[in-house]
Protein backbone atom coordinates (compact mmCIF):
# COMPACT_ATOMS: atom_id res chain seq x y z
CA UNK A 1 0.00 0.00 0.00
CA UNK A 2 2.81 2.35 0.94
CA UNK A 3 4.71 1.49 -2.23
CA UNK A 4 1.67 2.26 -4.41
CA UNK A 5 1.29 5.61 -2.68
CA UNK A 6 4.93 6.52 -3.18
CA UNK A 7 5.19 5.43 -6.82
CA UNK A 8 3.71 8.58 -8.42
CA UNK A 9 5.66 10.69 -5.95
CA UNK A 10 8.93 9.19 -7.06
CA UNK A 11 8.00 9.82 -10.66
CA UNK A 12 7.19 13.47 -10.00
CA UNK A 13 10.18 14.26 -7.86
CA UNK A 14 13.81 14.87 -8.74
CA UNK A 15 13.53 15.18 -12.47
CA UNK A 16 16.07 18.00 -12.69
CA UNK A 17 19.26 15.95 -12.97
CA UNK A 18 17.69 12.93 -14.58
CA UNK A 19 19.03 10.72 -17.31
CA UNK A 20 17.34 12.87 -19.96
CA UNK A 21 19.40 13.34 -23.08
CA UNK A 22 21.36 16.58 -22.94
CA UNK A 23 21.99 18.33 -26.23
CA UNK A 24 25.56 18.61 -27.30
CA UNK A 25 27.28 21.96 -27.23
CA UNK A 26 28.84 23.30 -30.40
CA UNK A 27 29.72 26.75 -31.64
CA UNK A 28 32.32 28.76 -33.51
CA UNK A 29 34.80 30.93 -31.69
CA UNK A 30 37.92 32.93 -32.49
CA UNK A 31 41.18 32.02 -30.82
CA UNK A 32 43.62 34.60 -29.48
CA UNK A 33 45.69 34.36 -32.62
CA UNK A 34 42.70 35.03 -34.81
CA UNK A 35 41.83 31.52 -35.97
CA UNK A 36 38.22 30.42 -36.30
CA UNK A 37 37.60 27.17 -34.48
CA UNK A 38 34.62 24.92 -33.86
CA UNK A 39 34.08 23.43 -30.44
CA UNK A 40 33.59 20.02 -32.05
CA UNK A 41 37.23 20.16 -33.12
CA UNK A 42 37.94 19.35 -29.47
CA UNK A 43 35.53 16.43 -29.10
CA UNK A 44 37.05 13.11 -28.18
CA UNK A 45 38.15 14.25 -24.72
CA UNK A 46 36.36 15.53 -21.66
CA UNK A 47 35.88 19.27 -22.10
CA UNK A 48 35.72 21.86 -19.36
CA UNK A 49 34.08 24.85 -21.01
CA UNK A 50 34.41 28.11 -19.12
CA UNK A 51 32.34 31.07 -20.35
CA UNK A 52 33.84 34.19 -18.82
CA UNK A 53 34.62 37.86 -19.18
CA UNK A 54 37.70 39.93 -18.50
CA UNK A 55 35.82 42.37 -16.28
CA UNK A 56 34.22 39.64 -14.21
CA UNK A 57 35.97 39.18 -10.89
CA UNK A 58 34.36 35.83 -10.04
CA UNK A 59 35.61 34.63 -13.43
CA UNK A 60 39.11 35.54 -12.35
CA UNK A 61 38.71 33.51 -9.18
CA UNK A 62 37.49 30.61 -11.28
CA UNK A 63 40.73 30.73 -13.27
CA UNK A 64 42.65 29.65 -10.19
CA UNK A 65 40.43 26.59 -9.88
CA UNK A 66 40.78 25.79 -13.58
CA UNK A 67 44.52 26.03 -13.19
CA UNK A 68 44.34 23.27 -10.61
CA UNK A 69 42.43 21.15 -13.09
CA UNK A 70 45.09 21.73 -15.68
CA UNK A 71 47.76 20.74 -13.20
CA UNK A 72 46.05 17.59 -11.97
CA UNK A 73 44.57 16.15 -15.16
CA UNK A 74 46.48 15.30 -18.28
CA UNK A 75 45.59 16.88 -21.60
CA UNK A 76 44.89 13.40 -22.92
CA UNK A 77 41.94 13.26 -20.53
CA UNK A 78 40.66 16.78 -19.98
CA UNK A 79 40.82 19.92 -22.11
CA UNK A 80 39.94 23.36 -20.79
CA UNK A 81 38.53 26.04 -23.06
CA UNK A 82 37.73 29.54 -21.81
CA UNK A 83 35.61 31.81 -24.00
CA UNK A 84 35.17 35.52 -23.40
CA UNK A 85 31.47 36.10 -23.95
CA UNK A 86 31.50 39.84 -23.27
CA UNK A 87 32.84 40.74 -26.69
CA UNK A 88 29.49 42.26 -27.60
CA UNK A 89 29.99 44.64 -24.69
CA UNK A 90 33.37 45.80 -25.85
CA UNK A 91 35.89 43.23 -24.63
CA UNK A 92 38.41 42.22 -27.24
CA UNK A 93 41.53 40.21 -27.96
CA UNK A 94 43.83 42.88 -26.62
CA UNK A 95 42.02 43.03 -23.28
CA UNK A 96 42.04 39.27 -22.99
CA UNK A 97 45.76 39.14 -23.69
CA UNK A 98 46.37 41.81 -21.03
CA UNK A 99 44.26 39.79 -18.62
CA UNK A 100 46.32 36.66 -19.17
CA UNK A 101 49.51 38.64 -18.92
CA UNK A 102 48.37 40.14 -15.60
CA UNK A 103 47.79 36.65 -14.18
CA UNK A 104 51.30 35.71 -15.21
CA UNK A 105 53.00 38.84 -13.94
CA UNK A 106 51.07 39.53 -10.77
CA UNK A 107 49.99 36.09 -9.61
CA UNK A 108 52.66 34.01 -11.36
CA UNK A 109 49.94 31.79 -12.79
CA UNK A 110 50.20 30.91 -16.43
CA UNK A 111 46.79 30.24 -17.91
CA UNK A 112 48.02 28.25 -20.84
CA UNK A 113 44.96 26.46 -22.08
CA UNK A 114 42.78 27.42 -25.03
CA UNK A 115 41.27 30.88 -24.85
CA UNK A 116 38.86 32.31 -27.37
CA UNK A 117 36.30 35.01 -27.98
CA UNK A 118 32.63 35.12 -28.83
CA UNK A 119 31.49 37.02 -31.88
CA UNK A 120 30.37 40.66 -31.80
CA UNK A 121 26.71 39.61 -31.58
CA UNK A 122 27.31 37.57 -28.44
CA UNK A 123 26.07 34.33 -30.01
CA UNK A 124 27.77 32.02 -27.51
CA UNK A 125 26.89 34.11 -24.47
CA UNK A 126 23.26 34.52 -25.52
CA UNK A 127 22.92 30.77 -25.94
CA UNK A 128 25.05 29.24 -23.22
CA UNK A 129 25.55 31.93 -20.56
CA UNK A 130 22.13 33.49 -20.19
CA UNK A 131 22.16 33.35 -16.41
CA UNK A 132 25.46 35.02 -15.80
CA UNK A 133 29.15 34.24 -15.81
CA UNK A 134 31.22 32.36 -15.14
CA UNK A 135 29.14 29.55 -16.55
CA UNK A 136 30.92 26.22 -16.54
CA UNK A 137 30.13 23.13 -18.55
CA UNK A 138 31.66 19.69 -18.36
CA UNK A 139 31.08 17.98 -21.69
CA UNK A 140 31.58 14.34 -22.52
CA UNK A 141 33.67 13.17 -25.45
CA UNK A 142 30.78 13.84 -27.83
CA UNK A 143 30.07 17.31 -26.56
CA UNK A 144 27.02 16.36 -24.50
CA UNK A 145 26.48 18.30 -21.31
CA UNK A 146 27.36 16.24 -18.27
CA UNK A 147 27.40 19.07 -15.74
CA UNK A 148 26.75 22.79 -15.73
CA UNK A 149 27.10 25.45 -13.11
CA UNK A 150 26.54 29.20 -13.04
CA UNK A 151 28.91 31.13 -10.84
CA UNK A 152 32.16 30.33 -9.11
CA UNK A 153 32.68 26.58 -8.66
CA UNK A 154 35.51 25.12 -6.63
CA UNK A 155 38.17 22.76 -7.90
CA UNK A 156 36.92 20.14 -5.47
CA UNK A 157 33.42 20.25 -6.90
CA UNK A 158 34.66 20.15 -10.48
CA UNK A 159 37.12 17.36 -9.76
CA UNK A 160 34.35 15.16 -8.35
CA UNK A 161 32.48 15.47 -11.64
CA UNK A 162 35.58 15.10 -13.76
CA UNK A 163 36.63 11.93 -11.97
CA UNK A 164 33.22 10.43 -12.72
CA UNK A 165 33.55 11.38 -16.38
CA UNK A 166 37.12 10.21 -16.78
CA UNK A 167 36.27 6.82 -15.26
CA UNK A 168 33.63 6.28 -17.92
CA UNK A 169 36.09 6.72 -20.78
CA UNK B 1 82.86 66.09 -46.39
CA UNK B 2 80.71 69.10 -45.55
CA UNK B 3 78.82 68.63 -48.76
CA UNK B 4 78.02 65.03 -47.84
CA UNK B 5 76.78 66.07 -44.42
CA UNK B 6 74.56 68.73 -45.89
CA UNK B 7 73.22 66.18 -48.38
CA UNK B 8 72.41 63.72 -45.60
CA UNK B 9 70.62 66.39 -43.59
CA UNK B 10 68.68 67.47 -46.66
CA UNK B 11 67.64 63.89 -47.42
CA UNK B 12 66.56 63.42 -43.83
CA UNK B 13 64.38 66.53 -43.87
CA UNK B 14 62.81 65.58 -47.18
CA UNK B 15 62.12 62.04 -45.96
CA UNK B 16 60.35 63.36 -42.87
CA UNK B 17 58.22 65.68 -44.96
CA UNK B 18 57.29 62.90 -47.36
CA UNK B 19 56.32 60.57 -44.53
CA UNK B 20 54.16 63.21 -42.89
CA UNK B 21 52.35 63.95 -46.12
CA UNK B 22 51.81 60.36 -47.17
CA UNK B 23 50.60 58.92 -43.87
CA UNK B 24 46.91 59.55 -43.21
CA UNK B 25 45.94 61.77 -40.31
CA UNK B 26 44.63 59.58 -37.43
CA UNK B 27 41.85 60.76 -35.15
CA UNK B 28 43.02 60.91 -31.57
CA UNK B 29 41.90 58.01 -29.40
CA UNK B 30 39.04 58.98 -27.11
CA UNK B 31 39.86 59.45 -23.46
CA UNK B 32 37.55 58.98 -20.51
CA UNK B 33 37.47 62.04 -18.32
CA UNK B 34 35.50 62.59 -15.16
CA UNK B 35 32.73 60.12 -14.32
CA UNK B 36 30.11 60.86 -11.72
CA UNK B 37 27.50 58.52 -10.33
CA UNK B 38 24.32 59.69 -8.74
CA UNK B 39 23.84 58.60 -6.06
CA UNK B 40 27.53 58.54 -5.35
CA UNK B 41 27.14 55.36 -3.27
CA UNK B 42 24.42 53.41 -5.06
CA UNK B 43 22.50 50.53 -3.55
CA UNK B 44 21.19 47.47 -5.33
CA UNK B 45 17.79 47.58 -7.00
CA UNK B 46 17.95 51.35 -7.47
CA UNK B 47 18.46 53.66 -10.43
CA UNK B 48 21.93 55.09 -10.93
CA UNK B 49 22.67 58.06 -13.18
CA UNK B 50 26.03 57.87 -14.95
CA UNK B 51 27.43 61.18 -16.24
CA UNK B 52 30.67 60.80 -18.16
CA UNK B 53 33.09 63.07 -19.92
CA UNK B 54 34.48 61.55 -23.12
CA UNK B 55 37.16 63.56 -24.86
CA UNK B 56 37.74 62.56 -28.45
CA UNK B 57 36.96 63.09 -32.10
CA UNK B 58 34.33 61.58 -34.37
CA UNK B 59 32.31 60.09 -31.52
CA UNK B 60 28.96 58.95 -32.88
CA UNK B 61 27.66 57.02 -29.89
CA UNK B 62 28.52 56.41 -26.27
CA UNK B 63 27.15 53.48 -24.32
CA UNK B 64 27.65 52.52 -20.71
CA UNK B 65 27.94 48.82 -19.95
CA UNK B 66 27.05 47.91 -16.40
CA UNK B 67 27.49 44.47 -14.93
CA UNK B 68 25.99 43.58 -11.60
CA UNK B 69 27.99 41.05 -9.63
CA UNK B 70 28.06 39.26 -6.34
CA UNK B 71 30.95 37.20 -5.04
CA UNK B 72 30.17 34.22 -7.26
CA UNK B 73 28.93 35.56 -10.59
CA UNK B 74 28.21 38.56 -12.79
CA UNK B 75 24.91 38.99 -14.58
CA UNK B 76 24.25 39.79 -18.17
CA UNK B 77 21.76 42.53 -17.49
CA UNK B 78 22.15 46.16 -18.44
CA UNK B 79 24.17 45.67 -21.59
CA UNK B 80 25.07 48.68 -23.64
CA UNK B 81 22.80 51.40 -22.35
CA UNK B 82 22.97 54.23 -24.89
CA UNK B 83 23.93 57.52 -23.31
CA UNK B 84 22.28 60.84 -24.05
CA UNK B 85 24.60 63.58 -25.26
CA UNK B 86 24.48 66.65 -23.05
CA UNK B 87 26.48 68.70 -25.49
CA UNK B 88 30.22 69.08 -25.68
CA UNK B 89 31.96 66.05 -24.23
CA UNK B 90 29.36 65.02 -21.66
CA UNK B 91 27.02 62.05 -21.80
CA UNK B 92 24.44 60.72 -19.38
CA UNK B 93 22.43 57.55 -18.86
CA UNK B 94 20.11 56.18 -16.18
CA UNK B 95 20.61 52.56 -15.31
CA UNK B 96 18.26 50.61 -13.06
CA UNK B 97 19.93 47.84 -11.12
CA UNK B 98 17.85 44.69 -10.88
CA UNK B 99 20.05 41.88 -9.56
CA UNK B 100 18.74 41.15 -6.04
CA UNK B 101 21.99 39.83 -4.57
CA UNK B 102 24.44 42.20 -6.26
CA UNK B 103 27.18 43.50 -4.01
CA UNK B 104 29.07 45.55 -6.60
CA UNK B 105 28.86 46.77 -10.16
CA UNK B 106 31.54 47.04 -12.76
CA UNK B 107 31.07 49.48 -15.62
CA UNK B 108 32.82 50.79 -18.68
CA UNK B 109 31.99 53.11 -21.55
CA UNK B 110 31.79 51.81 -25.08
CA UNK B 111 32.42 54.35 -27.83
CA UNK B 112 31.43 54.13 -31.47
CA UNK B 113 33.06 56.53 -33.88
CA UNK B 114 32.22 57.77 -37.36
CA UNK B 115 35.80 57.18 -38.41
CA UNK B 116 37.94 54.71 -36.58
CA UNK B 117 37.46 51.63 -34.50
CA UNK B 118 35.22 51.36 -31.44
CA UNK B 119 36.84 52.04 -28.11
CA UNK B 120 36.30 50.77 -24.61
CA UNK B 121 37.12 53.11 -21.76
CA UNK B 122 38.96 52.48 -19.55
CA UNK B 123 40.82 50.34 -22.06
CA UNK B 124 42.18 47.74 -19.68
CA UNK B 125 39.43 46.92 -17.19
CA UNK B 126 36.08 48.12 -15.91
CA UNK B 127 35.55 50.38 -12.93
CA UNK B 128 34.30 48.61 -9.84
CA UNK B 129 31.82 50.31 -7.54
CA UNK B 130 30.77 48.60 -4.34
CA UNK B 131 27.08 48.80 -3.65
CA UNK B 132 26.01 50.17 -0.31
CA UNK B 133 23.86 47.81 1.71
CA UNK B 134 20.22 48.82 1.50
CA UNK B 135 18.07 49.09 4.64
CA UNK B 136 16.00 46.07 3.61
CA UNK B 137 19.05 43.77 3.38
CA UNK B 138 18.67 42.58 6.96
CA UNK B 139 15.05 41.59 6.39
CA UNK B 140 15.64 39.41 3.37
CA UNK B 141 15.48 35.68 3.97
CA UNK B 142 18.39 35.16 1.56
CA UNK B 143 16.84 32.28 -0.26
CA UNK B 144 18.23 33.31 -3.62
CA UNK B 145 21.61 31.75 -3.07
CA UNK B 146 20.92 28.41 -4.67
CA UNK B 147 22.21 29.56 -8.07
CA UNK B 148 18.79 29.09 -9.60
CA UNK B 149 18.79 25.35 -9.08
CA UNK B 150 15.27 24.31 -8.27
CA UNK B 151 14.32 20.85 -7.14
CA UNK B 152 10.77 21.22 -5.83
CA UNK B 153 10.05 17.59 -6.40
CA UNK B 154 11.92 16.40 -3.30
CA UNK B 155 10.03 18.72 -0.98
CA UNK B 156 6.70 17.59 -2.40
CA UNK B 157 7.81 13.96 -2.19
CA UNK B 158 8.70 14.23 1.48
CA UNK B 159 5.42 15.93 2.31
CA UNK B 160 3.29 13.37 0.52
CA UNK B 161 5.30 10.50 2.02
CA UNK B 162 4.77 11.94 5.50
CA UNK B 163 1.03 12.35 4.95
CA UNK B 164 0.77 8.85 3.45
CA UNK B 165 2.69 7.32 6.34
CA UNK B 166 0.53 9.11 8.89
CA UNK B 167 -2.67 7.91 7.17
CA UNK B 168 -1.46 4.31 7.12
CA UNK B 169 -0.51 4.40 10.80
CA UNK B 170 -3.87 5.93 11.69
CA UNK B 171 -5.63 3.22 9.70
CA UNK B 172 -3.73 0.43 11.49
CA UNK B 173 -4.61 1.79 14.94
CA UNK B 174 -8.29 1.90 14.04
CA UNK B 175 -8.32 -1.82 13.14
CA UNK B 176 -6.67 -2.96 16.38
Amino acid sequence: MLLLLLLPVVQLAGCVNSQQQNPNVDFTFTTLDGQMKQLHDYYGKVLVLDLMGVNCQPCGLEMTQLKQIQTNYSEDQVIIISIDVWVSQGENTSMLRQYLSAFQQQLHISLNWTFGLDDARGTIGNTYAKNGIPTLYILDTKGNIYYTHVGYDSYRSLALKLDQMVRKI
Amino acid sequence: MMKQKRMLIFIGIVSCLVLNISSPAMAAEPVLGEVTLSPEHPTKLTTVTFTVNVIGEDISLAKVVVKECDKTSCQRTLDNVTMQSLGGTRYRANVTLDYPTATYITYWVYIERTAGPTAVLPDSHGVIVNLTASPSDGNQSGNNSNNGKKQPGFEVALFIAAVGGALILAGRRRYR
